[in-house]
């Protein structure tokens, strides 16, 4: 999840960087492999600090104001973390959250399994860590329950709910923006999951049109896009893509909302089409898969974002 | 990858087994399958959401084996989705947690559900997670190994994180597949074709039931 310098400890979001956790008797990482990765990470981040900070100067010297062509080219090539949470925000009103619905309980399942999963989000993470910010996102996370009963909790809303809450900073302010968030696509979070097997369908479709050879591979091995990339709609990525690439898909899902869900996943699957061609087994295509949303195709967030080659618009 | 039909071959057989974890929230499941497959224990584990998978080749009573374990995420919701975790596993890890009594009877619901869903073919372990908790032990072993034995299931108890019984879960899970494949009458899951056509049925036959309880 860590974003870099990466010489830093930790980013400025709190995550820290894989290679300064200490190893302990229990648990540790292939010391090569994290070799590896860092050598990857170093060799996109020299690239791609350039492209931040000549995207930052573009922001500071024509900052734009209003919704329009500009404005949407700028946050397709990104926000400057500077400039995001303003950006993010600007077009979010607060959330009233009435003291009558905020008096209803949820049950104590519900709570539950909140409660389990708070020290599960983001371990790496050092802010969740301090208590006050754990109590923001129990908080947070108990007041989508309560806003919206249909979902009560959902796993992958923990992540939704820390990664508002580490970005914008206020607990209030980092609510409004998880239920903008969540309030469009309710239906992924309730008991039969309705919005997200529509979408898979509607991705599923999309890829029987513009890569049959992947949609026969699905096919052939008998995988649903549901089990292989549900995650990436119901996490909006996080936990799937590199977190900088995910802060840069937020970027557009919050200016342009959904069909950059769908934009970023067709990309993804077409960065993958011949090694998913080249897979006999669905075990082989899930790892494939999975590879390929940590490979440097994924982690070349600018390139994956701002390539302009498909066919997937907001009309369709 | 020839397999002796008869059953009287001891060595160079080759199977390939789909293992299922399932189980309430927290109770270890993927702290299993990595205590186990990578010999690790994280107390610092992210939540599962869906599922995930990792493989290992192991050699049981002179078969070689490619397992693949399957972990899923606890939250029931996610089998909203349909059977599209278990379908196709020879065998499944019903865990639960012996600190937790409802995660106990998530596992009778497990039961249940992979009964009408699979039929006998499936194999089925309970597994008592976290023993290393022996003061805070809220589930009565001798109760849960009791109710095994009711369902047609094998008993097992296990601490990922003092590595207890992982390894012995994970063999015993391998032979009990290697005998019913052997001896079983379908034969499932030793060739991707035959995979293929157990999901297809388990598909059609399942669809209405989940659409029954969720209404």
């Amino acid at each position: 999840h860590f974003i870099g310098p990466p010489h830093d400890d930790v980013d400025c979001l709190g995550f820290e960087s894989p290679w300064t956790s200490k190893p302990t008797t229990e648990w540790s990482v292939d010391p090569a492999y994290l070799a590896s990765f860092r050598r990857e990470f170093d060799r996109f981040h020299t690239r791609y600090s350039e492209i931040l900070a000549r995207r930052l100067g573009q922001w500071q010297m024509n900052y734009p104001r209003e919704r329009g062509a500009m404005m949407h080219r700028y946050v397709v090539k990104g926000v400057p973390m500077r400039y995001r949470k303003e950006v993010w925000m600007r077009n979010i009103a607060p959330f009233v959250i009435s003291p009558s619905s905020s008096s209803l309980p949820f049950s104590d399942s519900v709570d539950h399994s909140i409660r389990i999963d708070l020290p599960r989000t983001f371990p790496d993470n050092r802010l969740l860590r301090v208590p006050s910010i754990g109590s923001s996102l129990y908080r947070n996370l108990s007041a989508l329950a309560l806003h919206i009963p249909a979902i009560g909790y959902c796993q992958g809303l923990n992540f939704i709910a820390a990664l508002c809450l580490l970005l914008i900073g206020e607990e209030s302010r980092s609510r409004d923006l998880l239920l903008f968030l969540v309030l469009p696509r309710v239906n992924y979070y309730t008991a039969t999951m309705s919005g997200l097997i529509r979408d898979m369908r509607v991705l599923e479709e999309i890829v029987s049109r513009d890569l049959p050879e992947v949609h026969s591979i699905l096919t052939r091995l008998d995988v649903g896009l549901d089990l292989l990339v549900g995650k990436w709609f119901l996490c909006l990525f996080i936990d799937s893509l590199p977190m900088e690439t995910v802060l840069r898909v937020w970027d557009c899902l919050i200016y342009e909302g959904d069909v950059w869900l769908f934009k970023i996943a067709f990309r993804l699957l077409r960065k993958a089409k011949k090694r998913i061609a080249g897979c006999h087994s669905s075990d082989q295509l899930l790892k494939t898969v999975r590879e390929m949303a940590s490979s440097k195709d994924a982690m070349d967030c600018h390139s994956l974002i701002t390539t302009e080659r498909d066919r997937i618009s907001k009309g369709e | 990858a020839a397999m002796d039909p008869t059953g009287a071959g001891t060595s160079n057989d080759e199977f390939k087994f789909k293992v299922v974890l399932l189980g309430e929230g927290a109770v270890g499941k993927s702290s299993l399958m990595l205590r186990y497959v990578q010999g690790q224990f994280n107390p610092r584990h992210i939540s599962t959401i869906q599922a995930s998978f990792l493989s290992k080749q192991l050699t049981v009573e002179g078969s070689d084996i490619d397992l693949s374990i399957w972990d899923t995420a606890g939250q029931e919701k996610y089998h909203a989705l349909g059977p599209i975790y278990y379908r196709g596993s020879q065998g499944a890890l019903l865990v639960y947690d012996v600190t937790d009594a409802k995660s106990f009877d998530k596992v009778k619901m497990w039961v249940k559900e992979l009964r009408r869903a699979l039929g006998e073919d499936v194999i089925l372990f309970i597994v008592g997670n976290k023993v290393d908790l022996a003061d805070s032990r809220t589930v009565d072993g001798e109760m849960a190994r009791g109710f095994a034995t009711e369902v047609g299931a094998t008993y097992e108890e296990t601490s990922a994180k003092e590595n207890i019984g992982v390894e012995n879960l994970f063999e015993l899970m391998c032979s009990a597949m290697v005998t019913r494949a052997r001896v079983g009458p379908s034969n499932r899951g030793t060739t991707n074709g035959g995979t293929r056509n157990g999901r297809r049925t388990i598909r059609i036959v399942d669809e209405p039931t989940t659409g029954r309880k969720c209404c």
